[in-house]
């Protein structure tokens, strides 16, 4: 029993954390100005879901924030108070705090002494518009309980209730009649009528939803009706209005009183009705709700998508099947092999079989490699938080512009991108632009332009940081990095290895240290974080004109582009991200020199080389004919190889599960003659060999 | 050749079955329950700066695994190759991690039941270079097995050079 609670609680632990999120974008679209009801509704949800699940599970620290923040946010939903950014400041703020307290446990210990001053001013805040809006509810408000303000008119003795499912509601394996019993039972139904929609029966269209209830109740709140039907108000339009007690909407003679409501009955005899009735019958009622219900759902679809339905699955099960199906290709592309070489009459229909095998092989690796791969969206959606509140600090004046959010990448290079990217964020904003009056003087508009955009290339996705401030110089990056020692007195460097020395552990080009970024330690963790997902970050700066960071990464850690090449007669596989070009050993300059060793030249600069037969120890019969030049960690290297075979994606399978890691290496693949061919890693090689020593 | 080894029928305890193969003049015998599938011999990619008696790893359904000549491990003189050499994939544990490694025998030999009275204990000492290698000595018959302990074997292969 225990167990089952912790697991729930785990479930409800990982469901705070969306809903905060939601909680985060929506109320960024408020502050922005985008304070429509729908988003005020969603916004509300989100609270109140974590306020539910919090109580359940006797979180009561995380109950009672969200509790007032709920509070708050009601009175917004209810219209009864504009939303003004200094609300929407302090619900950020509970926000902050509510995700503290979260990551803390979220249980009774862990507690934040900050709770209660954020508390109080929620509470303030409710009580003031209270007053403004003459509203006499204002004691009321600081009652615990929301709903009750909800109804604080109580004198109203009946209830019209107009309820349309979406397909949704079906397809989540709602029962509508388990709605109206429950109505039913709470209240006295005066009349019930069930109409459909659909006019044309000839198109009916069994997936839709075309049944539509109006059903006129007394003797019951508000509020308990919109209790019912709360976990599946995002799937119907429903209105609740109350009436007043003489004007009965529906006509007596055709609704049945007190209908004891048995689903299909009721269905059946108002079919009967809807067969010849259209739509506009379906509707006798004041008009005013459903055309306020119909222009709310038309608005909706313009909101993004956030009901896709979903299916939580633990990682490891994904990626056994990614495994499997691994197998599967690799399988399957030796039976073509096989098939190839019989000699046989059966030979071409085998053939074919194997042909169509191949296709559904790489479709099925293709759609569960797919399951992994997130839009980049959640990692950008945490950044316009980010960009608004630095941007108030810094004084300065940013427009955040997203681009290509549905880029999708693998979740696991999702996550580890998080923070690198809130990293060169900030970094851009505190160093990249300028403030208002440089931007004037310098002649710009005084807002600043941050442009994040993702996309896909050839196998990778590539993510660009730009800017418009007033880029890197490169004399004053070159005398700093002389000056702390990072660079030699007498070293020169082309441009864009001056550009690289941004990323350099202990490098700050910040004047003066600021609490947002400048003590110089996060710009090397953002390369090495990048590198060591096997990608690879650029800079190109213009003085005065602004900066572009461009990120290069992987779209999955399983698979990989790789370059076979060969090694003293064994096959190596080099990551084809990390290669930049390469180059005949005889057409290149290349001479030893004492303490960096073998050296060649490349785009004028010197390189070392690597000869990879020596550093595997592999003693096979050796041409060394190419030079392979790879990029680690802003170094360049040349690895010295016999042949380059061909390109070809690989799965990349750990050393370490049955052997163990082994210097120099990434993994092992296989091929498709099932033999193994090991994956090299240039920044290990690079690390662990003599070149790096003597550098 | 690839005999694969069924798991328990249930009906006997495998605990006291011992997998025999030849190495040289010897035969050994290891537990049959760490004996996952017998394979016959086949190329493997080396890896390099491997110890010597680690040939290398091989793909077995998806799993690189990697093989360990015992020969070399015993510091025999190596043998060719032939028809009759296998690979016996075991189970281990190192590191309290579970895993799978080839062993290269000269020729898997027969399955025998071993009792407890039938295994003569090694002698605490009585040979210096043992380090925990051999278990004890199987009495079949009128012939002698040498029984080996995995882990140890294994553990060295495993853990050299690591960084």
């Amino acid at each position: 029993m225990d167990e089952e609670l912790e697991e729930f609680r785990a479930i409800f632990l990982d469901e705070c954390l969306e809903n905060i999120e939601l909680l985060e974008s929506g109320l960024m679209r408020m502050g922005e100005g985008d304070s429509d009801l729908d988003t005020v509704n969603e916004v509300f949800r989100a609270a109140h879901s974590i306020k539910g699940g919090a109580s359940t599970f006797g979180f009561n620290p995380m109950a009672e924030l969200t509790h007032h923040m709920e509070t708050l946010l009601d009175e917004m939903r209810a219209e009864r108070r504009p939303v003004v950014e200094e609300d929407v400041d302090l619900l950020l703020n509970a926000l902050d705090l509510l995700q503290t307290i979260l990551t803390a446990g979220g249980d009774d210990d862990s507690d934040h002494p900050d709770r209660a001053s954020v508390q109080v001013k929620l509470e303030k805040s409710v009580a003031n518009t209270g007053d403004i809006s003459n509203d006499s509810d204002a004691a009321a408000t600081k009652d615990v309980n929301t709903e009750v303000i909800d109804d604080a008119p109580t004198a109203i003795s009946k209830l019209l209730i107009q309820f349309l499912p979406k397909p949704e509601f079906y397809k989540r394996g709602n029962d509508p009649l388990l709605l109206i019993r429950e109505i039913a039972r709470i209240s006295s139904v005066e009349s019930l009528r069930v109409s459909s929609r659909c006019s044309d029966w000839a198109a009916f269209d069994p997936s839709e939803s075309f049944l539509e209830w109006v059903i006129q109740v007394s003797n019951v709140e508000k509020a308990d009706i919109l209790e019912i039907f709360e976990w599946v108000d995002t799937d119907c339009d429903l209105s609740v209005e109350e009436i007043p007690t003489e004007a009965l909407p529906i006509d007596k003679a055709q609704a049945p009183l007190n209908v004891e409501v048995s689903g299909l009955e009721a269905d059946k005899s108002k079919d009967v009705n809807a067969k010849d009735a259209n739509t506009k019958e379906s509707t006798p009622v004041t008009a005013q709700p459903t055309q306020n219900d119909s222009s709310k759902a038309a608005k909706k679809p313009a909101k993004p998508n956030q009901e896709t339905s979903s299916i939580r699955i633990a990682t490891d099960k994904i990626d056994h099947l990614i495994n499997l199906v691994g197998e599967l290709v690799i399988t399957q592309s030796m039976l073509s092999r096989v098939s190839d070489s019989i000699d046989d009459i059966d030979r071409d229909s085998l053939r074919e079989r194997v042909t169509d095998l191949e296709h559904n092989t790489r479709d099925l690796q293709e759609s569960v490699m797919q399951v992994r791969m997130l839009p980049i969206s959640s990692a950008f959606s945490r950044l316009p938080r980010l960009v608004r509140d630095l941007s108030k600090k810094l004084d300065k004046k940013v427009d955040l512009q997203l681009e290509g959010e549905t880029t999708e990448l693998d979740k696991t290079v999702l996550e580890r991108m998080i923070d690198p990217l809130v990293h060169l964020v900030r970094n851009g904003l505190d160093h990249g632009l300028e403030t208002t009056e440089e931007r004037i003087a310098a002649g710009k508009s005084e807002v600043g332009i941050l442009k994040l955009s993702a996309r896909q290339a050839s196998g990778s996705v590539v993510i660009e940081i730009k800017d418009d401030g007033k880029g890197i110089n490169p004399e004053r990056i070159l005398t700093l990095a002389r000056e702390r020692g990072i660079v030699g007195e007498d070293e020169e460097l082309s441009l864009e290895q001056i550009n690289q020395l941004i990323f350099a552990p202990g490098f700050s080009t910040a004047e003066e240290v600021s609490d947002v970024s400048g003590r110089g330690v996060g710009m090397d963790v953002v390369r090495r974080n990048i590198v060591d997902l096997g990608g690879r970050v650029t800079v190109h700066s213009e003085l005065g004109k602004g900066t572009l960071i461009e990120i290069k990464l992987p779209l999955s850690l399983a698979i990989l582009d790789g370059q076979l090449v060969s090694v003293a007669g064994e096959t190596y596989v080099i990551p084809i991200l990390s290669i930049i070009e390469t180059l005949e050993l005889t057409k290149t300059e290349h001479s030893t020199v004492p303490e960096r060793g073998e050296i060649c030249q490349f785009r004028g600069e010197y390189l070392s080389m690597i000869r990879m037969a020596s550093y595997f120890n592999h003693s096979g019969e050796k041409s060394e004919n190419l030079v392979v030049v790879v990029d680690t960690h802003g170094k360049r290297v040349g690895l010295v190889v016999d042949q380059v075979i061909g390109q070809q994606q690989v799965v990349i399978k750990p050393l370490d599960k049955n052997y163990k890691n082994v210097s120099g290496l990434a993994g092992a693949t296989i091929m498709s003659d099932g033999s193994v061919a090991l994956i090299m890693d240039p920044t290990s090689i690079y690390e662990s060999s003599y070149v790096a020593e003597a550098a | 050749m690839q005999v694969q080894l069924s798991d328990n029928d249930g009906m006997t305890d495998m605990s006291d079955q011992f997998l025999t193969f030849i190495l040289g003049d010897e035969e050994y015998g290891i537990e049959i329950l760490k004996v996952q599938e017998i394979k016959s011999w086949g190329p493997c990619t080396p890896i390099p700066n491997a110890p010597e008696h680690v040939l290398g790893v091989i793909n077995l359904r998806g799993a690189i695994v990697p093989i360990v000549d015992l020969r070399c491990r015993f510091g025999m003189d190596p043998k060719e190759y032939t028809t009759t050499t296998a690979i016996i994939i075991v189970r281990t544990e190192h590191d309290g991690q579970h895993r799978i490694v080839g062993l290269v025998v000269d020729k898997v030999s027969e399955v025998y039941h071993l009792g407890a009275d039938s295994i003569q204990p090694i002698e605490e000492g009585a040979n210096g270079q043992d380090k925990g290698y051999i278990r004890g000595y199987g009495q079949i018959e009128n012939k002698l097995v040498v029984l080996i302990n995995l882990a140890p074997i294994l553990s060295t292969s495993l853990d050299a050079g690591a960084r």
